[in-house]
């Protein structure tokens, strides 16, 4: 049989617990959240998304030239091969490519000594 | 004594390789007013790199949609076409094939260099100049490396160009369909 003193015991161990189970569910939702967010974060570092992300600080300037007047390609995978089909492949092909071919980008002189004047003093004035 | 001097050959290779591997690695050695210039200019070198990015960004995003659309939109249906039709797309198949290997090889090395030149931006560079001058060094081998991976793309694209030209006049060719 228990004792008057366990008895109060036992009631201060409940009432300690129900008095801070709602701050342990707040905590317990924060750190659950904080972990699905690194590991969201992790994803969209590793995945290669972020250095599609132009809405990130530092890319406002050009994010409204992005992919603009691009039209969708549609070119079907199924049917014949007759001249008609070959020429159409061949006209979007061409375009595209030529596009992209005529798209100068990543030159090694935008990143020169010269171009950043870091290795030769300005001259003395 | 053959085995001693076998090893005395090994060991004198092993160094004199490591050295000339050293020789290789040693970046630009800065004096005094170098790197008091370097201290002087890393703001706006920071400044300007920071634009560079944006407008390396923006490419990245335009240039990815175009890769992307002329591999999934149209090597990839073309190939598939082929063959449906049981022809023969031996050549196309694999330029495309290369094609999605070099253009991971793009997204990667593009990356590489975004990791370095960020890093150079925020570094503090008026404390550390030396590392920071070594940081626009290593940034600058990724961009000459994506610059590669680009121009490989180029190549790749114009492979798949010629090598549709032969199989489109074969195929005419073959079925009595003149140009």
């Amino acid at each position: 049989m228990m004792g008057i003193d366990e008895l109060r015991h036992d009631a201060a161990a409940v009432s300690h617990w129900a008095q801070h189970r709602f701050l342990a569910l707040v905590i317990g939702a924060i750190l659950i959240s904080l972990f699905l967010v690194s590991v969201a974060m992790s994803i969209y570092n590793s995945s290669g998304a972020a250095q599609l992300d132009l809405s990130r600080p530092g890319y406002v300037a050009v994010r409204k030239a992005a992919g603009n007047g691009d039209s969708v390609v549609n070119y079907p995978s199924n049917g014949t091969l007759d001249k008609a089909a070959l020429d159409k492949f061949k006209k979007l092909y061409t375009e595209r490519m030529n596009r992209v071919m005529s798209t100068s980008g990543y030159e090694d002189s935008a990143m020169s000594d010269d171009s950043l004047q870091l290795t030769t003093p300005a001259p003395v004035q | 004594m053959q085995k001693i001097s076998l090893i005395a050959v090994a060991i004198i290779v092993t160094l004199t390789g490591g050295v000339a591997q050293a020789q290789e690695q040693t970046p630009l050695i800065l004096d005094d007013a170098q790197i008091s210039h370097i201290r002087t200019r890393c703001v706006d070198v920071q400044s300007f790199l920071s634009r560079l990015r944006a407008n390396d960004g923006l490419r990245r995003v335009n240039l990815g949609q175009q890769y992307e659309t002329i591999s999934t939109r149209l090597m990839a249906p073309m190939n598939s076409r082929i063959a449906l039709n049981k022809l023969d797309g031996v050549d196309l198949t694999k330029t495309a094939v290369d094609f999605n290997t070099q253009l991971d090889v793009f997204r990667e090395s593009y990356r590489e260099y975004e990791k370095a030149i960020t890093t150079t931006i925020d570094m503090k560079c008026k404390d550390q100049p030396v590392t920071f001058y070594d940081s626009v060094m290593a940034a600058r081998a990724k961009r000459v490396v994506l610059k590669e991976s680009m121009a490989e793309l180029s190549v790749l694209l114009q492979r798949y160009s010629t090598q549709f030209n032969q199989f489109s006049q074969t195929t005419l060719q073959k079925s009595g369909e003149s140009q």
